[in-house]
């Protein structure tokens, strides 16, 4: 079971009682449909996706992008309970969506840049390692069911 | 994943609003590398200090942006701009590759955090593939 410090646990809780989430969701899933254009290969039936500005633009990206993050809500909510918490989605993202597991990096590591840009000064190193633990445990709580 | 002609006008026009703050980034990169990924601590293990902000830590965030400055004005050849550098890590720090990513990611999240209104997705694009060219190009000499 994954170990929470009180500082850690207040940092994750405080990160996301605060956050714009159809902002940050919108500009971290077009960040990373932009730096890794491979990830565009999920979003077939999305449309325009032919430059950055387009995918900016895109109505169905800044809507996913909300979806998405609500999604983490679950483990915010369940910290002490990730991996159960997300067996259902695990199995959607594996069974159905077919989404290489390595996305989940790289969508993470986008939403890092974009909370940092946010948060400024206030993303010091130790809230930078709290809130990159947060997102490698939903990432292997998301792997899990892969077979 | 080569970089486009567009890339580097982006990368040269960028670092040169990086140039002037390079050894608060560069420390400030180093600091949450060092906090972020414990892991990395082991290649410092003859500083006196490893906390963010230190003297060791600025002095060594200082030198890695030179050479990242140095990689900018190679850009066009980093492969051979960097040769020497390459032998340096290669044959005498040995850093393990899978480290260059690491410290590369904190490099823009520092990035991030000091433009956050120029650090645009395009931007973004092209600095990570910069810095993953110039992974590659200290790479060259290790096999």
């Amino acid at each position: 079971m994954v170990e929470w410090t009180e500082f850690e646990r207040a940092t994750i809780q405080d990160i996301f009682s605060k956050m714009d989430y159809e902002s940050v969701g919108h500009n971290a899933l077009t960040r990373c449909l932009v730096v890794y254009p491979w990830t565009q290969r999920y979003f077939g039936n999305f449309g325009n996706l032919y430059n950055a500005a387009a995918i900016m633009g895109n109505p169905l990206v800044a809507a996913h992008g909300t979806v998405v993050l609500h999604g983490l809500d679950k483990a915010v909510k369940n910290m002490d309970n990730i991996k159960a918490t997300y067996a259902e989605l695990s199995v959607l993202h594996s069974e159905k969506l077919h989404v290489d597991p390595d996305n989940f990096r790289l969508l993470a590591d986008c939403l890092t840049i974009v909370v940092a840009a946010r948060l400024g000064s206030g993303f010091t190193p130790d809230v930078q390692a709290a809130f990159q633990k947060f997102l490698a445990v939903v990432i292997s709580a998301l792997t899990k069911q892969y077979h | 994943m080569s970089l486009t002609a567009k890339n580097k006008d982006t990368i040269k026009s960028f670092w040169a609003k990086v140039a002037p703050r390079a050894e608060e980034i560069g420390t400030d990169a180093l600091s949450r590398m060092l906090v972020v990924y414990p892991q990395t601590k082991t290649y410092f293990s003859h500083w006196k200090d490893l906390s963010p902000g230190s003297a060791p830590v600025r002095k060594h965030g200082k030198t890695v942006m030179s050479g990242v400055a140095e990689a900018v004005s190679k850009i066009d050849d980093l492969t051979n701009g960097l040769l020497t550098l390459s032998e340096l890590h290669a044959f005498q720090l040995r850093v393990d590759p899978a480290n260059f990513k690491i410290l590369s990611h904190n490099l823009l999240v520092v990035l991030a955090i000091q433009f956050p209104d120029d650090f645009t997705p395009e931007v973004h694009v092209a600095m990570d593939k910069f810095l993953s060219a110039v992974a590659l190009a200290l790479s060259e000499k290790y096999r």
